[in-house]
């Protein structure tokens, strides 16, 4: 029974761990207010039955705003992508009239997907590789080849794409099938504030992973809403990311936050006075010398990266962070945008993960990452690889001037996740075939993981339970 | 682009088969250019740090690739999203069909030369 015996104080639950000692009043930093979720255990349920999937596909997927994909990705008219969610497909592309749309992929025809690609462009319109029939960039039908040959009725209303409302945020787009939802703004509650600082719709796209987990989406986001698992499935980031002072932070709609501090040598671990490798590491990551600061104890390097990233932001010209504060430049924000989004947002790189549920099997998720930078205007700017943050990996984007989308790559190997991200999609499966068990009763959660409670209720709130 | 003439490059090529087009900058990556080089037509497209000689015309029906999407290494055509595979010419997925005709790119001196006579490499 050792191991119940805190070595620290008891948390008061209605106050929370807090990742900053000295945050000013109104901050996009401050302490949330605690929302009650209760104790109860979370039924396994949610994470093995089928017929949950069912439920919500028609009452979660098919209501809530969807991240879609990257504004950025269609710079041009007539620019478009392919995004699917479960047994639904979508087809977002910029109008002629510089607006983004988004429609069903499906032709109204016979039902063939318009597209089948990721990304491409359309000249004049979109032409059905099936029968050539042509639909403008506005979703209109523009013709059916060999009309002569239709009796009149059956082309009566001149059949267009199906629209699917859409809107964009800090250069992400959404889509929503409902329509009858509320606006996007406020599904997004406190983010884009939180994050306008960061200036997102700069971002453009470096790196963009996709990885069936074998695990339902629930049980796959559940492992990147806390950082609980962090000492044992992550030891090497917690040389230099706290693990313990992670302040978690719940908002309305589902909304949640939790701040990882980046720098400093945490308390676990035994020799906070020597830098360690891994924070030299992420010093020379950010074109910086680590033996410039030999001279700081581990414990106290934060403010080594703090510098170094300022020096970074001069060179490359991002002005954005001008307008953030010292922990702002170093610390990783990590919101999740419900149902199922995070972003691991910094000053140099926005990490998105989406999980999405599987279009057959419900014990399966698609996992994908979205790596964005800013643009940099110096020469020799290597992305960090933030899925091996630490590891002085760097994104060989084949074009350094980020004006080609890199491909998104569909990964059968963990490995090409990244470093950090393999350790989770090694560690996911196991939880799902645990939770499967006959003898598991549900989660029993610590304060360090009220997220998923949180995003749980709204997800309850949606299924009307 | 789409909907330009095509820069006119009719003169003799070399006893190599290679004629000078344009300059190496003024393909950059994820760009493309439409050039008449002997009489045939030719997009030149950016990618990867590479210039890539593409003839311009879709083997799946016959359209001008001109207008396409570069996405890594890939080019789609922008009339029926025929997707394909620049280093190898490939048609990749939906809808299928043979490959990208392609020719040989050399840049030598700051200018692209495009072998007519020559196949790109596989």
């Amino acid at each position: 029974m050792d191991s119940f015996i805190p070595q620290r104080p008891q948390v008061d639950y209605l106050e929370g761990i807090r990742s900053y000692d000295d945050v000013p009043a109104g901050s996009v930093r401050a302490k949330a207010p605690y929302i009650d979720n209760g104790t109860d255990l979370i039924d396994p349920r949610r994470y093995r039955d089928p017929a949950e999937a069912v439920r919500e596909w028609d009452k979660l997927w098919t209501k809530v705003w969807n991240l879609a994909g990257i504004a950025s990705d269609i710079p041009n008219r007539g620019d478009w992508f392919k995004y699917d969610l479960g047994k639904e497909s979508f087809l977002i592309v910029r109008g002629d009239d510089d607006q983004i749309r988004a429609f069903y992929n499906v032709c109204p025809h016979r039902g063939n997907q318009m597209v089948r690609t990721d990304f491409g462009t359309a000249n004049e319109c979109f032409s059905c590789a099936f029968h050539g029939w042509k639909f403008g960039k506005d979703g209109s039908l523009l013709s059916v080849k060999e009309p002569e040959t239709f009796r009149r009725e059956v082309l009566d209303g001149a059949p267009g794409l199906t629209e699917v409302r859409c809107d964009v945020w800090g250069g992400i787009v959404f889509i929503n099938m409902d329509d009858d939802a509320g606006p996007l703004l406020d599904f997004l509650s406190v983010i884009p504030d939180h994050l306008a600082a960061y200036r997102l719709e700069n971002y453009r796209v470096v790196d963009d992973v996709e990885y069936i987990y074998d695990a339902n989406w629930k049980t796959s986001l559940d492992a990147f809403v806390e950082f609980y698992h962090a000492d044992q499935i992550h030891p090497e980031l917690g040389q230099a990311m706290e693990t313990y002072y992670c302040q978690y932070d719940l908002y309305p709609r589902g909304v949640s936050r939790m701040i990882l501090p980046l720098g400093n040598t945490p308390d676990k671990v035994e020799d906070r006075d020597t830098p360690n490798e891994v924070q030299e590491t992420m010093i020379r990551q950010w074109e910086g010398d680590p033996e410039e600061w030999k001279h700081l104890r581990g414990a106290d390097y934060k403010q080594a990266m703090v510098q170094v990233k300022r020096r970074l932001a001069e060179r490359a010209g991002w002005t954005h962070c001008d307008d953030l504060d010292d922990d702002q430049m170093v610390d990783d924000l990590n919101y999740l945008i419900f149902p199922n989004v995070t972003t691991n947002t910094y000053s140099d790189v926005n990490y998105l993960q989406i999980f999405r549920p599987h279009p057959t099997d419900p014990m399966k998720c698609i996992w994908r990452s979205i790596t964005l930078v800013p643009p940099a205007k110096h020469e020799g700017f290597r992305p960090l690889e933030l899925a091996s943050l630490g590891q002085g990996n760097t994104i060989d984007a084949a074009d350094k001037d980020l004006s080609v989308r890199p491909p998104t790559r569909r990964v059968t190997d963990p490995a090409d996740t990244g470093f950090v991200l393999e350790q989770d999609a090694l560690l996911v499966p196991g939880v799902q075939r645990g939770i499967e068990s006959r003898a598991f009763k549900g989660y029993r959660l610590s304060e360090q993981e009220i997220r998923i409670r949180h995003y749980l209720a709204e997800v309850d709130r949606y299924l009307a339970r | 682009m789409t909907g330009q003439d095509a820069r006119s490059h009719e003169g003799a090529p070399s006893p190599g088969g290679y004629v000078a087009v344009c300059l190496e900058g003024d393909i950059r990556n994820g760009q493309q250019q439409r050039f008449a080089v002997a009489g045939r037509d030719i997009l030149l497209v950016g990618a990867g740090g590479r210039v890539f000689a593409l003839a311009n015309r879709c083997p799946h029906m016959a359209k001008p690739l001109e207008g396409g999407r570069v996405t890594g290494m890939s080019f789609t055509c922008p009339v029926h999203a025929a997707q394909f595979d620049l280093e190898t010419g490939r048609s990749i997925g939906f809808p299928k069909t043979g490959p990208l005709q392609r020719f040989d790119v050399r840049i030598e001196n700051g200018r692209i030369f495009v072998g007519i006579e020559r196949n790109g490499p596989d």
